[in-house]
């Protein structure tokens, strides 16, 4: 049996809270966490370190909450879905009737570009919706920009706050908001010309182009970099529409790297950060994985046709 | 230490040394043979030139052809008139001849040939990728060295990747990847390079073709060297071990792109071994 607001509901219980305040924050967060306790569910804490010391201070240690380093857990939303997968399947062979977790979702307020997170808050519907989890993702309107806000009313069929937990009426269907939606964000340094382009290059001379490039990343920002441009391109000559272009601005400590083609971009809407739902191994994993390996991946859709941004190294 | 890589020379090179080497000319390719041969000359090997059609006989050979150190004899003598080649017929061939170079006093031997005509047609071709694959671990462990030339324009570049991958040495523009005998003890082979979705179907033919032996319920695979390679193109190779129900066993560097992939997407029948440098 579930304890408390999920009870009954089948799959993943997901909620948002917006706070302005500690005081806010602990009024939705502390009864969260007591209530499951109490129950004896599972009860995962993975916020960044203000609002963990938060919870801290209040629980003390020895609580029974397990503290995720949310800045490594939240490092990129493919990998920290993979993570909170391997983790709830962990808790519910071992027979938690229900596992409750909080954590702080990075956007630009906490230092890291939101568009991916944006998407990450929609797939989460359907990416946990085979385990009985309660999740609250709350939203400090103090930092949180309006766009962030408006996106996380639209992904979140569940708003909570000190009082009550209720249904969201502004909540969308999580893939037809995907397919509707666009990255937009831009690196800084594409404010000037790519260092390098190249039109119609091939996958071996699109990776000698970013090694070029990139040669200052280490070893693994590299390998991964190089992963994901092969299969940007790989998906552009097979799946796209000609002409590719790749593109390569290479800053101080980091790699931006866009491959465009004049086609509509990958139809299926978790596509990014979910594996394609085949066998492993077997083919439509490669934009999984750059979304595993790199510091950011970009999917616009615009008048060009479709543009993956690719950024490898550190991001700040 | 056998030389592996890309390479525009054949100055230097040793007894167990195993080189592909496409040419656009012939008469390019016979001044490659005689200096090839013309080093296992002055290293007191004998030497064997095996000439192509209309390939001519390299400068320089006439005197040890005299004194009995050179050979030169025709593709259709060596490996007969076109058949696909008979990859073990074809070894104990070469094996008999370094016997009798040893038994006469050289130091080894070593031979140049000019292969086109026996990679024509695809028949040729799958015979001889088993061929080359299975004459490279021979060359590996005797005191034999080659130099394995193809003509591109008359094979063109899918036809010159097949045969030519399959040398630890091969010219620049022929393969960018290769799979050859391993050294160490593992005796599996290595593969070196780049694979890609560009020439993953090479990759394909050639385990196909080559089908290189598991040992002891494994296929030991030498990848320390394999500077890219695709989820894709790392699931061929497990399910070449899978369809023989062995595993098989890669072995890459800590942080390379092969690992990167093992640990994101476990494949049945390949288990990453993490090899420091």
């Amino acid at each position: 049996m579930r304890s408390g607001a999920a009870a009954g509901h089948p799959g993943y219980f997901h909620e948002t809270a917006f706070y302005d305040s500690a005081e806010q924050f602990l009024g939705v967060i502390v009864p969260f966490f007591a209530d499951g306790l109490a129950a004896g569910e599972p009860v995962i804490s993975a916020f960044a370190p203000g609002n963990q010391s938060l919870v801290r201070d209040v629980f003390g240690t020895g609580s029974g909450i397990r503290f995720l380093d949310g800045g490594e857990h939240y490092s990129r939303p493919a990998t920290a879905i993979r993570g909170y997968q391997a983790l709830f399947g962990e808790y519910v062979t071992r027979g938690a009737p229900q596992i409750r977790v909080a954590g702080d979702v990075p956007h630009p307020g906490l230092g890291a570009p939101w568009d991916w997170w944006a998407r990450y808050e929609a797939v989460v519907n359907h990416a946990y919706h085979d385990f009985p989890v309660w999740g609250i993702c709350p939203y400090d309107t103090r930092t949180a920009p309006a766009d962030v806000v408006a996106e996380v009313r639209r992904t979140h069929p569940h708003v909570a706050n000190a009082h009550r937990h209720t249904d969201n009426p502004a909540f969308e269907d999580p893939a037809e908001f995907l397919r509707a939606r666009s990255d937009t964000w831009r690196d800084p340094l594409e404010q000037g010309r790519p260092a390098l382009e190249v039109t119609g290059p091939t996958t071996a001379q699109a990776r000698a182009t970013v090694a070029r490039a990139a040669g200052d990343l280490p070893a693994e920002d590299l390998n991964g970099l190089l992963l994901a441009v092969s299969e940007a391109v790989t998906n552009a000559l097979i799946h796209g529409l000609a002409p590719v272009t790749l593109r390569v601005w290479p800053g101080p400590r980091r790699v931006v790297v866009t491959v465009t083609d004049a086609g509509p971009g990958p139809r299926a809407p978790y596509a990014g950060l979910l594996p394609a739902e085949r066998p492993a191994g077997n083919g439509g994993l490669g934009l999984w994985i750059s979304h595993q390996m790199c510091a950011f991946v970009g999917m616009h859709r615009g008048r060009e046709g479709f543009t993956i941004r690719l950024i490898a190294g550190d991001l700040t | 230490m056998r030389l592996s890589g890309v390479v525009d020379t054949v100055g230097g090179l040793g007894l167990h040394d195993h080189v592909g080497w496409a040419f656009t000319l012939a008469d390019d390719f016979r001044a490659i043979a005689g200096q090839f041969l013309a080093d296992g000359l002055s290293r007191r090997e004998r030497v064997i030139y095996v000439a192509g059609a209309g390939t001519g006989v390299p400068a320089g050979l006439n005197s040890a052809v005299a004194s009995g150190q050179a050979e030169v004899t025709s593709v259709a003598a060596m490996y007969g008139a076109g058949e696909p080649v008979e990859a073990e017929r074809q070894i104990g061939t070469f094996a008999d001849a370094v016997e009798r170079a040893l038994a006469d006093g050289w130091a080894g031997l070593r031979v140049a040939a000019d292969a086109t005509s026996l990679v024509r047609t695809e028949r040729q071709r799958a015979a001889w990728m088993r061929y080359e694959h299975l004459v490279d671990a021979f060359i590996a462990g005797t005191p034999i060295a080659g130099l394995c030339g193809f003509d591109r324009r008359v094979l063109g570049e899918a036809a010159l990747a097949e045969v030519s991958c399959l040398h630890p040495a091969l010219t620049p523009d022929s393969s960018e990847f290769r799979l050859y005998s391993a050294p160490g003890p593992a005796a599996g082979f290595a593969l070196a390079g780049e694979i890609d979705p560009g020439n993953r179907p090479t990759l394909a033919t050639v385990l196909r073709e080559a089908h290189p032996a598991p040992r002891d319920g494994r296929i030991t695979v030498d990848a320390t060297a394999l500077t890219f390679i695709d989820h894709r193109s790392l699931a061929l190779l497990a399910e070449y071990a899978t369809a023989r129900g062995v595993t098989a066993v890669v072995q890459a560097r800590p942080g390379s792109v092969t690992t990167m992939i093992a640990d994101l997407v476990p494949m049945g029948g390949l288990e990453v071994q993490v090899v420091s440098p």
